[in-house]
């Protein structure tokens, strides 16, 4: 057995009154792809947050590699769902990505930092857009600029919020072999909206909806879809 | 006589044109920040909260300037401390500052005996009666800035850029935060005798403004608005000196003129690249 290097235990988590994570445990191993996925409001964004240190839970706890998320920090590489900043901020694409090398209020950069910046434009693929001006990007070579920012620090753990959100699905797929390629290395978790997509590449699914209805890697079955959406969903077959 | 020949024979004209490079240098560097982080509202509440300051200073018998560093202080952690955590109420809170400085400062001032003219001057500027202490004065802010943005660059360029990142790799972002507004307050301080108070903003936003239209990295647009900054404030006096015109009101005047063409020229330009 690996060794688990994010442990989630007793997990509950709300915004103000409104309840969004009931009682979630959850144990990741070391070089797993692990997919969440669930309803919108399902809690799955928060979790990832709460993985990544962002927010930290109500009750319960959570573990990275044995230690707080936060003391965790540079062994973690998260990639937001929405880019947080102004498409118009004046910085090119290879500013951005070294941002993924600061460490904490001291310090400038060195040597090896921009030879990382290198190395994670070349991986992610984007290396002819370094000094490109980030507003200048489309959706997808955006997304890859925001996977090089969080890889360029060398982590041990991926955590992606939805990814893909918006982009089309051929940048999709090349952004999921991507991830395919990343996770010989390093443990990556991602959050989907599309259980049918990503089963085509995770090696376990986690389904929240507020509490953690299934994870499991054989193919769900539709009392579990069911449960996890409501009555009301399309169920259609995929073969792979 | 022409501007440039009476440049040659008064002092005050050659104090006045240093102190415009001196608030050029200020106002390029922070007024970046400003314009890419989109606080000119904040810096607007510091600006004439610093009004209050300067007030009581002069009532209590301290040097004004000493108030308006105090003030300005003041003003940028009770900003920076709001919009940390009461973000909801940011724009109320900064609007009252805004106004009860102001109140503060007219109230103080007019109990003091023999001050009024001197309200006229902090309200509006007079680049024209910069001292040679002043000068001094601008200088050591202006050493502190340049030397901040030097050290902290990066730090500051992660916190504007992407807060949430910023925190992801252990950035101590409320301190950064409030860091910055505190150098937002040491330049309004810097600009008042050039333009005012009132008019600080303009100063402070509009030549980043122009630079950005023109610059991909946030240390460019810094260059070019100090470069932008000084020509707002030489040209200005010029303009005022041969028309006998308000300084403050005239550089701000030159600003904006500069800065309108230039965003019709970017938005022509946008244009003329997406039709082809």
């Amino acid at each position: 057995m690996s060794a688990s290097v994010i442990e989630i235990d007793n997990v509950s988590f709300s915004f103000g009154e409104i309840p969004v994570l009931r009682d979630v445990s959850l144990s990741i191993e070391a070089g797993e792809f692990i997919g969440l996925v669930g309803p919108n409001g399902g809690g799955k964004s928060t979790l990832v947050r709460l993985i990544a240190g962002l927010i930290e839970p109500g009750i319960g706890k959570v573990k990275v590699l044995g230690k707080t998320p936060r003391q965790a920090r540079s062994a973690i590489g998260y990639v937001p769902q929405y880019p947080a900043f102004a498409r118009d901020f004046p910085i090119t694409v290879e500013q951005v990505v070294l941002m993924g090398r600061l460490k904490g209020f001291t310090g400038r950069y060195r040597r090896d930092d921009r030879e990382a910046v290198v190395r994670a434009l070349k991986e992610t693929e984007i290396s002819r857009l370094a000094t490109r001006p980030v507003g200048s990007l489309s959706g997808g070579e955006l997304q890859r600029v925001l996977i090089a920012r969080a890889l360029v620090g060398d982590p041990q753990i991926l955590l992606l919020d939805e990814p893909t959100a918006n982009i089309d699905m051929r940048v999709e797929n090349e952004i999921f072999d991507l991830l395919k390629l990343l996770n010989k290395r390093m443990t990556v978790v991602v959050v989907s909206h599309d259980i049918a997509f990503i089963s085509g590449y995770v090696n376990r699914v986690a389904c929240l909806n507020q509490t953690l209805v299934c994870h499991q890697t054989e193919a769900l079955t539709s009392e579990a879809i069911t449960h996890l959406y409501g009555e009301n969903v399309h169920h259609i077959a995929h073969s792979h | 006589m022409n501007f440039i020949d009476a440049l040659f024979q008064y002092d005050f004209l050659q104090r006045a044109l240093i102190a415009g490079v001196l608030a050029a240098i200020g106002c390029g560097l922070v007024g970046t920040y400003v314009v890419v982080r989109r606080i000119s509202f904040v810096a607007g509440g510091i600006a004439h909260a610093v009004l209050g300051g300067m007030g009581a200073a002069l009532f209590f018998g301290y040097a004004p300037y000493g108030g308006a560093i105090v003030a300005a202080l003041i003003a940028a952690v009770i900003i920076g401390g709001v919009s940390l955590v009461w973000k909801e109420r940011e724009d109320t809170v900064i609007g009252a500052l805004w106004a009860i400085g102001m109140a503060v400062g007219i109230l103080f001032i007019s109990a003091t005996p023999g001050y009024q003219l001197d309200l006229f001057s902090y309200l509006f500027g007079n680049i024209l009666m910069v001292s040679g202490e002043h000068l001094q004065l601008m200088i050591v802010l202006d050493v502190f800035l340049v030397l901040m943005v030097v050290l902290f660059h990066n730090q500051f360029n992660a916190v504007i850029f992407d807060e949430e990142f910023a925190r992801l790799r252990g950035l101590p972002v409320t301190l950064v935060y409030l860091l910055l507004l505190a150098m937002v307050a040491l330049t309004v301080v810097l600009l008042i005798q050039v333009v005012g108070l009132i008019l600080v903003i303009a100063l402070l936003t509009l030549p980043a403004a122009v630079a950005g239209h023109y610059t991909k990295t946030l240390s460019a647009m810094m260059l070019l608005a100090v470069l932008i900054g000084f020509l707002v404030t030489s040209s200005g006096m010029a303009v005022s000196y041969a028309y006998d015109l308000p300084s403050g009101a005239t550089m701000i005047l030159v600003a904006a003129i500069i800065y309108l063409v230039s965003a019709l020229a970017a938005m022509l330009h946008r244009r003329k690249v997406r039709r082809v």
